[in-house]
């Protein structure tokens, strides 16, 4: 695990301050070459920028046009100004949505860094059970969300399923857990799934921070007489203020896009207390054939996922 | 606890559960046949094999052109691609679906190929860029010198010494293209060419909440293929993906 610290683009680092010597700083040679290379430079990038535009760029701009008219997939696309944004802010039912998946992006984002984190620190003490685990607890985040949904659709089943043959086991009466049937149980059950998929993933990097910190910082504290628990909260996660903030925003950003897994297991029901703004604006796209208001909500999320993204990264800046 | 037994594996499920009488085995040929596992396991395979090649040859030239030769406007090219580095898959759903209805490429492989090929590039081309940026120009003016040609110095020089990069490219890409699920759900609609997350969806459907050891049969049959790669590549897999996050 050691060679993680020594991360792929930093590995020439020291062979390019060695060649360049003590005297020529490293940004020299860093300019813009001949025009010759240039052409050539354009020839080499032109096959990746043709796929990139036509299947990124184009389909982005796409939306966010889209998002202004109120066409329905065939016909002509009339324009119809900012009506398709108003709409998404009146919806009761983009409310709800929006609602659902700001608790599950919140909850999940919250136990994924606290259990997470919580993991790393384990393995790092060097547990051993714990660590010979970390292979396990990583496999759920190479599994596709089709199958982890499948997978809990038969674990969460209230008559056959994993979780009330134990529960039962243990003399639980699980009359009333039916799970993912349950209007107020199915979206706390699927926040579960989530951490549970993810957890692993966070722990890696958190645990790839961990083996970062220098360990004079801690001989450090410990002759002036900290405690494990002052240790942690003045040495361990100030250090790990990068990791955070890199393990934050990809939680965040995963809560706040969920599809997969509601798609699979509940398609936002019971009672349409499992809808999510992506599974909302699937159905408006596909099922009611609604494309202007769905690209507009989807324009709405992308505008939420950036701002929050933004704001962490402000708000856990190293500076401050 | 929950943790450890959960990923034990699909197969202790299938013992748990399934009827006595059946042997797992039986289930297995079931879902293979009955349920197109096959099919949609090949699929998935073409597609994801597909857009690896893709992005890495792609990502590869451009990373070289930005990196190596430095081009006027290669900073702009890598500032466009970093801005849609997050930009999630479900914005573009609808303009893709649109596009791809005119283009005729809906219900072919490309349908899949070419979006993943697309989403997957920024993140290859800003980390290749980085890391080719890392060796020193040295290497590549003693070859110059030597009289290498550039397509030499890109194919002999340079190539070998990104090969730690490459994994993490491949990883990345490869989990993308295997698990991706919205774009396979809407823009291939014919059973024959469905990759396997969607194959699995249908399977289970069709199969209905009666028939769980088919079920876990399939899942299994899609998990094993991510988790072999993965106990065979373990290492390069953790330090990929930790380098990928680290360092974009």
């Amino acid at each position: 695990m050691t060679s993680v610290t020594t991360s792929a683009p930093r590995r020439f680092a020291h062979a390019d301050t060695d060649a360049q010597g003590a005297s020529a700083p490293p940004s020299l040679g860093r300019r813009p070459r001949s025009r010759a290379a240039t052409r050539v430079g354009w020839l080499f990038a032109a096959p990746a920028l043709a796929v990139y535009i036509v299947f990124q760029l184009v389909p982005l701009i796409g939306a966010f046009i889209l998002s202004f008219s109120n066409w329905s997939g065939i016909g002509p696309i009339n324009f119809i100004g900012f009506r398709n944004y108003a709409n998404a802010l009146h919806d009761t039912a983009a409310h709800a949505a929006l609602e659902h998946t700001v608790i599950y992006a919140a909850g999940t984002t919250v136990a994924k860094m606290v259990v997470g984190l919580g993991l790393a620190l384990l393995i790092n003490k060097g547990i051993r059970i714990l660590a010979a685990y970390r292979t396990v607890l990583f496999l759920p985040a190479l599994m596709s969300f089709v199958a982890v949904g499948l997978l809990w659709n038969l674990i969460y089943d209230p008559s056959v399923g994993l979780v009330n043959h134990v529960l039962s086991g243990i003399g639980i009466d699980t009359t009333h857990l039916t799970w993912l049937g349950s209007k107020s149980q199915a979206l706390p059950a699927l926040m579960i799934v989530e951490v549970w998929k993810w957890t692993g993933y966070h722990m890696v990097i958190f645990l790839a921070g961990l083996q970062t910190i220098p360990g004079v910082l801690y001989e450090a504290a410990a002759i002036d007489g900290a405690g494990a628990w002052t240790r942690l909260r003045h040495v361990t996660i100030p250090s790990l203020r990068p990791i955070t903030t890199l393990n934050l925003v990809i939680a965040v950003a995963g809560g706040l896009n969920v599809f997969d897994l509601v798609y699979v297991t509940t398609n936002g029901g019971p009672y349409g207390s499992t809808q999510t703004v992506m599974t909302y604006v699937y159905q408006e796209a596909f099922s009611n054939y609604n494309f202007g208001f769905a690209a507009a909500m989807a324009c709405l999320l992308f505008v939420i996922v950036a701002i929050v993204t933004v704001a962490l990264l402000r708000l856990l800046r190293p500076s401050n | 606890m929950v943790f450890g037994s959960l990923k034990s594996g699909n197969n202790f499920y299938t013992n748990l559960w399934g009827p006595p009488a059946h042997p797992a085995w039986h289930n297995y040929a079931a879902a293979w046949s009955q349920g197109d596992i096959g099919r949609y396991f090949f699929n998935s395979i073409f597609v994801t094999i597909a857009t690896i090649v893709l992005v890495s040859v792609l990502g590869y030239l451009l990373a070289f052109g930005v990196a190596r030769l430095r081009f006027r406007g290669s900073g702009v090219v890598i500032g466009v691609m970093a801005i849609t580095l997050f930009v999630p898959i479900q914005l573009l759903l609808i303009p893709l679906y649109v596009l791809e209805v005119h283009i005729h490429l809906v219900d072919t492989r490309w349908a899949l190929i070419l979006p993943y090929t697309a989403g997957s590039l920024p993140f290859a081309a800003l980390f290749l860029t980085a890391y080719l940026r890392s060796i020193p120009d040295e290497v590549e003016e003693a070859a110059m010198v030597d009289g290498c040609s550039r397509l030499r110095v890109l194919w002999h020089i340079i190539l070998p010494l990104s090969r730690p990069a490459f994994a993490t490219v491949v990883i990345f890409t490869f989990l993308n293209a295997w698990n991706e699920f919205l774009l396979a759900l809407t823009l291939v609609q014919n059973n024959a060419l469905r990759t396997l997350p969607v194959g699995l969806l249908n399977f289970s459907q069709s199969t209905g909440q009666t028939n769980y050891s088919d079920v876990f049969a399939a899942l299994t049959v899609a998990v094993i293929p991510i988790i072999a790669v993965f106990v065979v590549f373990q290492r390069q897999f953790i330090e990929g993906l930790t380098a990928g996050a680290v360092n974009v």
